[in-house]
């Protein structure tokens, strides 16, 4: 596979990041934010769309896994809730999702212990942080949008 | 007489690319960091600039924004050398105002005199005569003959080579302090003095043709470099790796220098995971070094290609439904193409007892999640790469 050292010059558009604080301003306590969205920036070379779209689909699966957690959770299925609680932190962790990974691990322990002792709560814990990762995740995509009739990318 | 500024600290590159230049008719001037690049940038005028993005002092793409700054030189071509691992970086230099990004992996002389021909024209016509690769500029430029190009690459690839086993002494004195840095302070300085040597040999690599060194280096540079602005990631694994590429630097600088060894052979490898978006992840990492794989979610029908395909390497989750990664690496083992496939396991579970069930099923090797990209794409290399010095199975 020998290539052309010249690389592609496409550019893409820009990639949401967190917003900087101004200089002038008090430094902020060190807060934990939701999401690491370097790990999404490198994940998608910092392509607006492919964010966009990858983004979509972790909300679309953790939805749905949040809701099998829960019911599991509920019908006291041990395994279910380790399986399912594995393969959200997977991907959680994968995308940076920070504060969330160590709830859906927790969920896995007990889940493999076979005794879901605190598993309500940590589950109603985890779809709390969700919320904020959905919100969050919102408010960094909404600030990457381009203008209205803005050219498409 | 077309004028070429050279920016890049590294002053044998610098000076092999001036040289190249210089005998081909253009003016050329070198300068080791971005603000002494600037200041001479400001006497000499040139009409293109070749810009290293890995400078001290001042960084690549502050110097590209710099000069994009002064309305003299807002369309001045700047080329820009890269590391195509850097994938941010490079972003960054496009944003800045590059004209051309080139990869250092595979930018012999020629390849930039060609780049620079079709950006800023030819140099002037000059009497010939041989260049050196001394590293000094030639005072008599002299156009070359395809005959003296190869000569003089070759000359490059020897001078290389011959300077490899002290820096494989280099190489592994800057491990050893990294691994035994008691402070997070040393353990930092360690890794960017370890990145700085890397970075050179990518360079030097680079410009003597020398593609899977260059490749390999570019690639532990980048990871090295991930390591250094985001310390959270330094850990048992990635310093595991990082000694990994180290060890197999020695071993390429040994068995790598061989004229069929200056590709990244074409590769086939198998990514089985139950879950879309680390497959994806493993795809990206393994895309970085232009590595193609085929991925899968069920570990049945992974089985099934296995038992009908060639692959040089499996990445296997150790938890999905059905057969988990342990039991799909026994069942692999028994198939006469994969008795000795690498196999590595991609996994949450970081405890003792499942590196051992790992090792047990027949794996080779462990990278936990969530896996730094860069730390994944340098494992593949590895495989891959030593992969290709076994003998044909």
């Amino acid at each position: 596979m020998k290539k052309d050292p010249i690389i592609k010059d496409e550019m893409t558009p820009a990639a949401p990041t967190a917003p900087s604080p101004k200089a002038d301003a008090p430094a902020p306590a060190v807060e934990e934010l939701p999401v690491e969205m370097d790990r999404l920036n490198d994940l998608t070379e910092g392509n607006a769309d492919s964010i966009r779209e990858l983004v979509d689909l972790f909300l679309k699966q953790t939805t749905q896994q949040l809701a099998q957690l829960e019911a599991a959770v509920r019908a006291n299925k041990a395994d279910d809730v380790r399986r399912v609680a594995h393969s959200c932190a997977g991907a959680s962790a994968t995308l940076g999702m920070t504060r969330f990974v160590p709830l859906l691990r927790e969920l896995e322990k007990q889940g493999a212990s076979g005794a879901l002792i605190t598993a309500a709560q940590v589950y109603e814990a985890a779809a709390r942080e969700f919320k904020l990762i959905q919100n969050f995740l919102a408010a960094q995509l909404n600030s990457a949008a381009p203008p209205p009739g803005a050219a498409p990318s | 007489m077309k004028k070429i500024l050279i920016i890049e600290d590294d002053q044998i590159v610098a000076n092999v690319y001036r040289n190249k230049l210089a005998v081909e008719g253009y003016q050329t001037e070198a300068a080791l960091d971005g603000e002494s690049g600037l200041k001479m940038m400001r006497t000499f005028q040139p009409d293109a600039i070749v810009l290293d993005l890995v400078l001290p002092k001042m960084s690549g793409v502050e110097v590209i924004k710099e000069i994009r700054g002064e309305a003299d030189f807002s369309k001045l071509p700047i080329i820009v050398f890269s590391n195509t691992y850097l994938t941010n970086l490079i972003q960054d230099a496009w944003k800045a105002g590059a004209t051309k990004c080139v990869s250092k992996i595979n930018c012999p002389p020629r390849e930039l005199l060609d780049l620079m021909r079709r950006t800023i024209g030819d140099g002037e016509a000059v009497s010939p005569a041989r260049p050196t690769t001394e590293g000094a500029p030639a005072t008599q430029p002299a156009r070359f003959t395809s005959e003296a190009d190869a000569e003089f690459q070759a000359g490059l690839q020897k001078t290389f080579i011959a300077s490899l086993p002290a820096t494989l002494v280099a190489l592994r004195a800057g491990l050893q302090s990294l691994i035994k840095s008691d402070t997070e302070v040393a353990r930092l300085k360690n890794i960017h003095e370890l990145y700085r040597r890397v970075h050179a040999v990518n360079g030097n690599a680079g410009i003597a043709g020398l593609v899977q060194i260059a490749h390999l280096a570019a690639a532990l540079e980048a990871l090295l470099k991930e390591l250094y602005e985001k310390p959270k990631n330094i850990n048992t694994s990635t310093l595991r790796t990082v000694a990994a590429t180290v060890d197999f630097l020695g071993f390429l600088f040994e068995h790598g220098t061989r004229p069929d060894k200056q590709e990244i052979p074409p590769a086939s490898i198998l990514v089985v995971d139950d879950e879309v978006i680390s497959r994806r992840a493993i795809i990206y990492a393994l895309e970085k070094a232009q590595l193609q794989s085929i991925s899968v979610e069920d570990p049945n029908v992974a089985f099934k290609l296995l038992s009908e395909n060639q692959f040089d390497l499996v990445f296997l989750d150790v938890d999905m439904p059905g057969m988990t990664g342990y039991e799909l690496c026994t069942k692999l083992r028994n198939l006469p193409l994969h008795k000795k496939t690498p196999v590595v396991f991609i996994t949450g579970l970081t405890d003792f007892d499942n590196r051992t069930s790992s090792m047990m099923a027949g794996g080779n090797d462990f990278i936990a999640k969530p896996f730094l990209f860069i730390e994944l794409t340098v494992k593949a290399l590895i495989h891959v790469l030593r992969g290709k010095f076994q003998p044909a199975k």
